[in-house]
This record gives structure tokens, C-alpha cells and sequence, in this order.
């Protein structure tokens, strides 16, 4: 993994990268990588990427419960006010 | 639409509200225009530790449009999560479904043209933002994890007009079914159109752009208007479309690239932990498949073939579920069904009824006049006892008090003729001085006996019982046989 | 004295829960300034829980399992009104705004919630030193590490601070520190203790489970917090609402099998001779060994560090500092605000796991990694009911050392993964397994055996854990 690729990824993540975290974090990345790759060595055709234990999908009945306590949920913002969670200005 | 050479190729990704109680994916509300940030709860608003339970009547509201559709079923689908960082979408990845939809392979019907349907699947909401003034940006998550159903066409549309008419017919059966509001002006029917431009001939498709932000389909019609002179011009003057999205300006009647929006998008799809596959038994498609009602292109062909309707009065008719099933219940109640008879029906409903609703500003209802009630007075004008003219009144009368046209008639003093004697003598008048027609009537033609019918009432000012003239006219011309 | 005897104490007025709790609070303070293993205690509202409680039962109301019963919980589980950090500056502030299944299920039990335990930041950590609140330490030797993510949970319990508490095991994190702490700490089959209200870390991982320091008080908890949840749609019913019962269970024949996979190389002499001896004293008690294989041991970890990574870069995107927790003070503009807040919010091990992650989720690598990791657990799991087609329970080493000293490890993140080697394929199959204390090593730290049961027999495996427990008594 090169720094193009860790920045690419990075981006991705929304993670901003300090200088050392560009030097450090590739040369960790790669060994876990080269470690991740012997799964290559298995021949996976046709195996079925779920656990056959998995089950169905229930499905909830379509009755309004609400939750009620908004301040539990707009107390933790960082920025709330008038009603809204803020943030900085989105330009499109 | 093809012009300098090119053929025009438009896809359209129509996103739809379910209506449901509820959320997708939480027991919140599923409202619109309730006060920012009331209908929400920790599952909606992503915080740490939640999870998402399936709303099944979303799930069985996506079926039933796939079927309406006439997509198949996936008995088993995946959903999925599809990664992106936006404030409006609380977790930062949004449950949608990839790799296995619920519904696949349908197809709408524009006359005889076929476009087909990619697929449907179902997702959940985003939040809504407001730019304020200031250097913020406002989140409201009201809106966040309400259902939604996106439904992909094939790039198969080759006109604006014709993107305008797919999105008229897929709103009318969604509407149909009780699906969705399917109301482009209060969001709960989204479109964004990928538009590109081919030589003509060719099989290859060119670099299409993505029209996103119109809110009506006059708006999407215009906006692929717009998109597809600027994309000629570009190739006309050898220039190259770069892949983009482009947002409507409904204001200015133009398209600008989305600039912000450029960065390649890597959703990271990967199947939703938290939901086990969704699997729906052929049971419960068929149950589903069978709460589907007439679908309007059902109901237009049967009202032109069966009822001789005109394709005008039958595209009137169908616009709505409410006014064709009021229709057909007016319809199955006149007493003489005659395609005359039924074609005045039509008339009265599509000029006289809705010409009065949409004079009010007021969306089709069928409380102000009965089906019953308009059966009858369309039964009356049929049978000669008022004119046309007195129909026109009695129907302002019942449209604004809701009482019978029999009601009416007797109000205004136009009571029928029931005494068997009079009725008798008048009878006997139109038989004696309309020889030739009750020959004709001897001789089979059953059809003259309205002829024989309608003079009586004239005779009566249309106050004889008409029921009664019919059968005092057989009685007599039987005797004299 | 059991958590049995205790609450038949507290049912019999012979104690009250204030006074019970007033005999832990000590030892819970001591705990703390030694062992760092609380990132919030709750005292207060503990001496409240247990004052009304005495009340309810002053009133004739004596109900709950675990009435009056002093237990902790990770802080990676909701209890409203209270911070949960999972460990990370970027959650430091923030408070429940609602209460986990489990957790309420604890509460329901008459259980009283004495603080919030200290862990790895959001669960990724074998030795808890990724706290963003600093490492829990072990009582066996404070030098040491406890062991983690569950590392605080672990310890409290073997610290005599509390009587039981609850942890979250993703590949290890109950297991692995229970063994390096000498407690049993079980992780019971995915679904069957519900995961709302836990902070996800791997969704198709991760699972709750008790910590106790014998197995009766194990099964006691698990009995209290297992349960079908309509909140939780992986949730599956046990299908039985008692499994104490299966502690006390005897004479029930079992054939256990220990895989050659987990008794090689890697593996510590000691330990491999423990578990040996562990697997002769059973025999000698009637029980059938059987030498195993687990082909697929191998690549365990190379599968989780797929799945497990690529699961938590999705379940941590949604903190951004929009909706609540660490925001950057000064951002530029919008994508500085997520950038930053993450870059400062995150710890390093986290932000290594998400970028792995979101590697193995990019486009053009999703087949090669994500999907293929998926297809090695089906084989995974083939490989485990082909086992358990000749053997009841599978017994093995818990973890390949005993505690190992605080900073150790640090440095090289793929040997602190190796640690988890034997404890990664439960979670990758969603099978139950358990630590259960066999003894110490010559070093006098404790030395843990893994109990794995076939899907579903959580019932089974505390029998055999009890099995187990009673040759060291």
C-alpha cells in the first residue's frame, strides 16, 4: 500500500492524516495485509458468503411507538439550536 | 427526440414514499411536515448502539409496486449498506439494497411502447438540510429513515415528452395501488434523469450526465430539454460530455455541474449485518398480487373496447382511482346500460362533476354527489324525463344541498305523471299520429320504442313516468297486433 | 458466598442491599485507584438502586434473580442517563440517551449497577491499553495487562469488586481477558443475548456475555440477560429460560475434542501442558477425549481482520461530531469538520481498523476480501459441525499466553491480533465459548481453558465448564 492509496482511503474514511500517521501507517497497514492475503490460498468457489445458521428476516408491524424523550437525543449535539443540529455550511 | 443527428437515450431513477405509519426502519412517524426534529428516536438519529428493525408493511407496499409493475419478485433479497458521509444521513451509510432487490425485470406501458423496468428496491430517507443564511447548514431528521422505494428504467426513454409520460403513468399506478402520494412538489416523488446523446444508428450509449433537483415533470421535461441542446452543442462543436451531475435550475431554466459532488463516489456496499435476508413466500406474493386493484391501462383499455368510450374520456377517467371506481359504480347502476347512456355518464362526470371540482381548486370526491345519485340523473336525461338543460340545473342543485335528483324534480314542481289514464292518453296520441314508427317497432326493431317514448314526454314536459310510458307503449301496440 | 446464597441473604432480610453494596463500595474504590478499571463509576445511583430496592422489599416485593447483586458493565453498553465512552475521547461526553436490553434486563433482575467498566476504545484492543481513558490493570499483577476489550470487566470481577458484570466478545474480548484474569467469562451463541444498545463495533460479531468468578454465578447472569428481542433482528430465542440448571446437571456423558490446531506452535508450554492435564483429569472423571483437527484455525485471523474491520469502518462512520460527540473546534468547512474530528477523536489502533476497513470495502477489493473472508466463515463453519459431528465440546487453550506487561505489545499490532487466535473462530461461526480458570503458571498468573459448544448448546457448554471448574476446586 502506497500513500497515494492510504490517502485515497483516508478520504474515504474522512480521516485527516498527520505527517507521521502518512509515514507510520503504511508500513502497518501492509504487514496486516500481507498477513490478510493467505486467505487466498483457499479455494472459496461456490461457497456461500453467509453462515447457513443465519436466519430470516422478521418483520415489525407497522404501529407508531415514538421515542419521546428528544432531549435525550439533541442534549448530546455539539451544535443545536432552534430546533435543528448544525453544522458548518454545506456549499454544493 | 432526435435532432442534428442524434438520438436522444434517457434513464430515469424515480424515487417514491411508501405510505406507511411508520419508519423504515424505527416505529417513528413517518410524517411530513411536522416541526424539525420531533419524529425522530436514537435508532433514526444513528446513535451508538441501535439497530434497525423492517417495517413490513414497507416491505409488502415495495412488493405490491413491483408487482403492479410487473416485475418479479425476489423471493429472497439483501439489504445492504451503502456508504457515503452527508449530515443528512445520520449513521453515514444509508440501508438500501445492491446486489439482490426486492423486485427486478418490469415494465411500463406507453401505448404501445414498452420501457422496461431495471429494478426496484427499497431504501430509507435522508434528513433534510436548509442552508441557512449564515455560515450553517440546518439538519432536520424528521425525514430520516422514512421509507422509500427507488425504481431504475432502463435507458430506453428517447424523448423528454415521453420521460414526462413514464413518470405520468408510474405515478398513476403507484397511486393506484395506495403506494405512494407520488407528489413531486411535496418530495414524496423524486426524479433524477441520466440523459446522453448518440449518433443515430448507433448501438453504443454515449457519456450521459445526471439531472438532479426538478420538482414537477413539467421540470424534468424542461430540464432534459435544456440538457439535451446543451449536450448537442458541445458535441457539435467537437467537444466532449464529461460524466457529471448536473442540478436544475428552475429559476433560470438551466443545468450547472455539481461541482462538490465530483469526487468519484465508492459506496462500499457490503449486506447490512444488522438484517438477516429478507424472504418472502410465494403465499404472500400471492396475497400481495391479488390486493392489486384494475390498473388504469386495464381500465382505459376496457372503457374504450367494452364501453365505446372515447380515449380522451377514458384517460379523463383513469386520471384518478377514486374517479374511475366511481365511474364504474355509476356505471353498474344506470338502468339502461346503453353505450349512449353510459357515454353521457361520462360526460357528466368529466365536464360537470370534475369541471366543477377543479373550478373550487378541490381534488376528486365522491360525496358530493352519490355515484347513485348521478346514475340517476343520467338515468332521467337518458329516458327523456328532463332535458339536458333541467338536468344542468338539477345537478347544481344536488351538488350543493347532496339530495336525489328524484328529490329535485318533485321539489321543482316537475313531478312525474303517474296516473295509468293519463299516461294511457298520451300513449295512444303518439301511437295514432307516429304510424310509421310503430310499423317499424311491429316489425321487430325494438330500438323505436325509445323514439315512441321520448315524443311522450315532450307531450308531458317530460313529467310522465317513463317506466310506466314504456310499458303503457307495449301494452297498447301489443293489443293492436 | 454465590450470588444464589446472596440474594437468598437478601431475600431472607438477613442483609440489605445497602449494606451489601456498602461492603463492595471499598473494595470498589480501591479497585479503581489500583486498577484504573472504571472509566464512570455510579455510586450514587447505586446506593439510590439499592436503597429503593430494600424499600420494594420492605413492601413485601423480594422478585429479581439478581436482587441486590453488585455487577458492573462495559461502557460500551447504554444505560440511560449515563456516559458511555466505549473507551474513546470521541463518545467522552456522551450520555445515554437510552438503556441496552441486556442491560435493562439486569436492572429488571433487581441487579444494582455499580459503574461502567474501562475497555479497549470501541472493543479493538487484547490487552486494554487502547483506552482513551489508560489501561485497566491486572490484580494478578498490576504490571500486567487484564487482557481485553472486556478489560475492566474482566478484572472487577477478579478483583472481588463487584459479583458479576457483562462484557462484549467480538473475537475474544470476554474470553481472552477472563483467562489472563482467572474468571469464567462466557460469550454465548450470536442472538441469543440481545445486541441493542451495545455500541457495534463487528455487527456479525459481536456478542454480550457475563463475566462471574465461578460458573453456577456465570450461568446465573446469562439465565437473566438471554432472551429473544424484537429490537434486535439477528435476536433468536434460546428456547430455554433456565440454564442454571444445566451447572448442576450430572452424570450427562460427554466426548470432548481438542483440535491439534490449538495446542502448536505459538502456544506456551505451560499452558499446553495445563490444558493436557486438564484433558486427563476429565478423562479420569469418565469423560471420552478425543484428539480433533480445525483445519481452517489457520486463517481465523486473517478472516476476522477482514470482517471485523470492514463491519466497524461502516458502524464508526457515524461519528462526525454532527449529532453528538468530539467536534474539532475550529473547523475550515464542513469536510475539515469531519476529517478533524475524527483524526482527534479516534485513537490509533481505531483509525488503523477503520482504514483497513474501508481498504477492504473499496471498489475492485470487495471480492477479493470482504467476500471471500465471508465464504472462509461458511467453510469455517463446515469445518466446526464436521467437529461436532464426533465430539460434544471442543476444549482448547483460551489465549496462546498468560497476562503479558503493559506495553508489550503495543508496538506491533499483528502479534497483539495473534493473541486472539483461539477465541477468533467462535465469533467468526457464532458459536458459544467460555473461559474457564484452570489454575496458574509457575509465574503465578491465572491460566484460562476454552470450552466451545455446537451452536445453540450454551446449555451444554456450562455443563461442561462446571465439568471443568470442579477438577480445580
Amino acid at each position: 500500500m502506497d500513500i497515494t492509496q492510504i490517502e485515497k482511503i483516508a478520504e474515504l474514511a474522512r480521516l485527516h492524516l498527520t505527517e507521521k500517521e502518512k509515514k507510520e501507517i503504511p508500513e502497518k497497514l501492509t504487514e496486516i495485509l500481507e498477513y490478510i492475503d493467505q486467505l487466498k490460498e483457499l479455494d472459496t468457489s461456490g461457497v456461500p458468503a453467509e453462515l447457513e445458521q443465519s436466519g430470516n428476516l422478521r418483520l415489525a408491524e407497522d404501529i407508531v411507538d415514538e421515542f419521546g424523550k428528544i432531549e435525550a437525543l439533541t442534549g448530546n449535539a455539539p451544535d443545536f439550536g432552534d430546533g435543528f443540529f448544525r453544522v458548518k455550511k454545506i456549499i454544493e | 427526440m432526435n435532432s442534428g443527428g442524434y438520438e436522444t437515450v434517457i434513464g430515469l431513477e424515480v424515487h417514491v414514499h411508501l405510505k406507511t405509519q411508520t419508519k423504515m426502519f424505527c416505529r417513528c412517524r413517518n410524517l411530513f411536515g411536522a416541526q424539525p426534529n420531533t419524529h425522530v428516536c436514537p435508532v433514526c438519529t444513528g446513535q451508538p448502539g441501535v439497530l434497525p428493525v423492517a417495517n413490513g408493511k414497507a416491505i409488502e407496499q415495495a412488493a405490491r409496486a413491483g408487482l403492479a409493475l410487473g416485475c418479479r419478485i425476489n423471493s429472497e433479497s439483501v439489504f445492504a449498506r451503502k456508504q457515503y458521509f452527508y449530515p443528512d444521513l445520520p449513521k453515514n451509510y444509508q440501508i438500501s439494497q445492491y446486489e439482490r432487490p426486492i423486485a427486478e425485470k418490469g415494465h411500463i406501458m406507453l401505448g404501445d411502447r414498452k420501457i422496461n423496468i431495471t429494478r426496484a428496491h427499497l431504501e430509507e430517507d435522508a434528513g433534510k438540510l436548509i442552508h441557512a443564511e449564515s455560515d450553517v447548514s440546518l439538519v432536520d431528521y424528521n425525514r430520516t429513515g422514512t421509507p422509500l422505494l427507488e425504481i431504475v428504467s432502463e435507458p430506453e426513454i428517447d424523448s423528454p415528452q415521453e420521460a414526462a409520460e413514464y413518470l405520468k403513468e408510474l405515478r398513476q399506478v403507484l397511486r393506484y395501488c395506495g403506494i405512494s402520494d407520488c407528489d413531486m412538489e411535496k418530495g414524496s416523488m423524486r426524479c433524477d434523469a441520466n440523459v446522453s446523446l448518440r449518433k443515430k444508428g448507433s448501438k453504443e450509449l454515449g457519456v450521459k450526465t445526471e439531472l438532479k433537483n426538478m420538482n414537477s415533470f413539467k421540470a424534468v421535461e424542461k430540464a432534459l430539454e435544456y440538457e439535451i441542446k446543451r449536450q448537442e452543442k458541445v458535441l457539435g462543436e467537437g467537444g466532449r460530455i464529461t460524466q457529471e451531475t448536473r442540478l436544475w435550475n428552475e429559476d433560470k431554466g438551466t443545468t450547472r455541474s455539481m461541482r462538490s459532488k465530483e469526487e468519484a463516489h465508492d459506496y462500499r456496499y457490503f449486506p447490512e449485518p444488522d438484517l438477516p435476508r429478507l424472504v418472502i413466500e410465494a403465499e404472500k406474493i400471492k396475497s400481495i398480487r391479488d390486493s392489486i386493484p384494475e390498473l388504469p391501462a386495464a381500465r382505459r383499455r376496457r372503457y374504450i373496447v367494452q364501453t365505446g368510450l372515447s380515449e380522451y374520456d377514458a384517460g379523463v377517467l383513469t386520471q384518478e382511482k377514486e374517479i374511475s371506481d366511481y365511474f364504474d359504480a355509476a356505471c353498474g347502476m344506470l338502468g339502461d346500460k346503453s353505450s349512449e347512456n353510459i357515454k353521457k355518464l361520462a360526460n357528466w362526470i368529466t365536464v360537470e362533476l370534475l369541471g366543477k371540482l377543479n373550478a373550487e381548486g378541490s381534488g376528486f370526491r365522491e360525496d358530493v354527489i352519490s355515484p347513485p345519485h348521478m346514475a340517476e340523473l343520467v338515468g332521467y336525461i337518458g329516458a327523456g324525463t328532463i332535458s339536458g338543460k333541467m338536468g344542468k340545473d338539477i345537478f347544481e342543485i344536488m351538488y350543493n344541498k347532496g339530495v336525489s335528483p328524484g328529490e329535485v324534480i318533485r321539489e321543482k314542481g316537475l313531478k312525474q305523471i303517474t296516473d295509468g289514464d293519463q299516461i294511457s292518453a298520451v300513449c295512444r296520441e303518439v301511437i295514432e299520429s307516429s304510424p310509421d314508427i310503430v310499423d317499424k317497432y311491429m316489425q321487430g326493431k325494438d330500438g323505436v320504442l325509445g323514439v315512441l317514448v321520448g315524443n311522450v314526454m315532450k307531450k308531458t314536459r317530460g313529467q310522465a313516468n317513463p317506466a310506466m310510458v314504456n310499458a303503457k307503449l307495449r301494452e297498447l301496440m301489443g293489443r293492436r297486433q | 458466598m454465590n450470588i444464589k446464597d446472596t440474594v437468598s441473604k437478601i431475600k431472607s432480610g438477613k442483609q440489605s442491599c445497602r449494606e451489601l453494596l456498602d461492603e463492595y463500595i471499598p473494595v470498589i474504590l480501591d479497585g479503581q485507584e489500583k486498577l484504573n478499571t472504571y472509566i464512570t463509576l455510579l455510586l450514587d445511583s447505586a446506593k439510590e438502586r439499592a436503597e429503593s430496592l430494600d424499600a420494594r422489599i420492605a413492601a413485601g416485593d423480594s422478585s429479581g434473580d439478581l436482587l441486590g447483586i453488585p455487577v458492573a458493565i462495559k461502557d460500551n453498553m447504554m444505560l440511560s442517563g449515563t456516559r458511555t465512552t466505549c473507551g474513546s475521547k470521541i463518545l467522552e461526553n456522551y450520555i445515554s440517551p437510552y438503556t441496552a436490553t441486556a442491560v435493562g434486563k439486569l436492572i429488571d433482575a433487581g441487579a444494582v449497577i455499580v459503574g461502567k467498566t474501562n475497555m479497549d476504545e470501541f472493543a479493538m484492543g487484547s490487552s486494554g491499553e487502547t483506552s482513551f481513558f489508560g489501561p485497566a490493570r491486572n490484580p494478578n499483577d498490576p504490571d500486567r495487562i487484564p487482557g481485553g476489550s472486556s478489560s475492566g470487566s474482566a478484572a472487577c470481577v477478579a478483583d472481588s469488586q463487584v459479583m458479576g458484570s457483562l462484557g462484549s466478545d467480538t473475537g475474544g474480548s470476554i474470553r481472552q481477558p477472563a483467562a489472563m484474569c482467572g474468571v469464567v467469562g462466557m460469550k454465548p451463541t450470536y442472538g441469543y443475548v440481545s445486541r441493542y444498545g451495545l455500541v457495534a463495533f463487528a455487527s456479525s460479531l459481536d456478542q454480550i456475555g457475563p463475566f462471574a468468578s465461578n460458573v453456577e454465578d456465570a450461568a446465573r447472569i446469562f439465565t437473566v440477560i438471554a432472551g429473544f428481542d424484537e429490537k434486535d433482528s439477528t435476536s433468536i430465542a434460546p428456547g430455554e429460560s433456565d440454564f442454571v440448571r444445566w451447572v448442576h446437571e450430572k452424570g450427562m456423558k460427554l466426548k470432548i475434542g481438542i483440535p491439534r490446531e490449538y495446542m502448536g506452535g505459538g502456544l506456551s508450554g505451560e499452558i499446553h501442558n495445563r490444558i493436557a492435564d486438564t484433558a486427563r483429569r476429565l478423562e479420569r472423571s469418565g469423560f471420552e477425549i478425543k484428539d480433533i483437527s480445525l483445519p481452517l484455525t489457520k486463517y481465523a485471523v486473517a478472516a476476522y481482520y477482514i470482517v471485523a474491520p470492514a463491519e466497524a469502518s461502516a458502524n464508526l462512520a457515524r461519528y462526525d461530531g454532527v449529532k453528538y460527540g468530539y467536534r474539532t473546534p475550529s473547523p475550515d468547512d464542513l469536510l475539515e469538520e469531519y476529517k478533524v474530528s475524527r483524526q482527534e477523536g479516534f485513537g490509533d489502533e481505531v483509525k488503523r481498523r477503520i482504514m483497513i476497513g474501508t481498504y477492504a470495502l473499496s471498489s475492485g477489493y470487495y471480492d477479493a476480501y470482504y467476500l471471500k473472508a465471508q465464504r472462509v466463515r461458511r467453510l469455517m463453519e463446515r469445518d466446526f459441525q464436521e467437529a461436532f459431528g464426533d465430539v460434544d465440546i471442543i476444549l482448547s487453550p483460551t489465549s496462546p499466553t498468560t497476562a503479558f506487561k503493559l506495553g508489550e505489545k503495543t508496538q506491533d499490532p499483528l502479534q497483539m491480533y495473534l493473541s486472539d487466535i483461539y477465541t477468533i473462530s467462535c465469533n467468526l461461526v457464532g458459536l458459544p465459548g467460555i473461559n474457564v480458570p484452570v489454575g496458574k503458571d509457575s509465574a503465578g498468573l491465572p491460566i484460562g481453558a476454552q470450552l466451545i459448544a455446537p451452536w445453540r448448546c450454551d446449555g451444554k457448554l456450562l455443563y461442561a465448564a462446571r465439568q471443568v471448574e470442579k477438577i480445580y476446586e
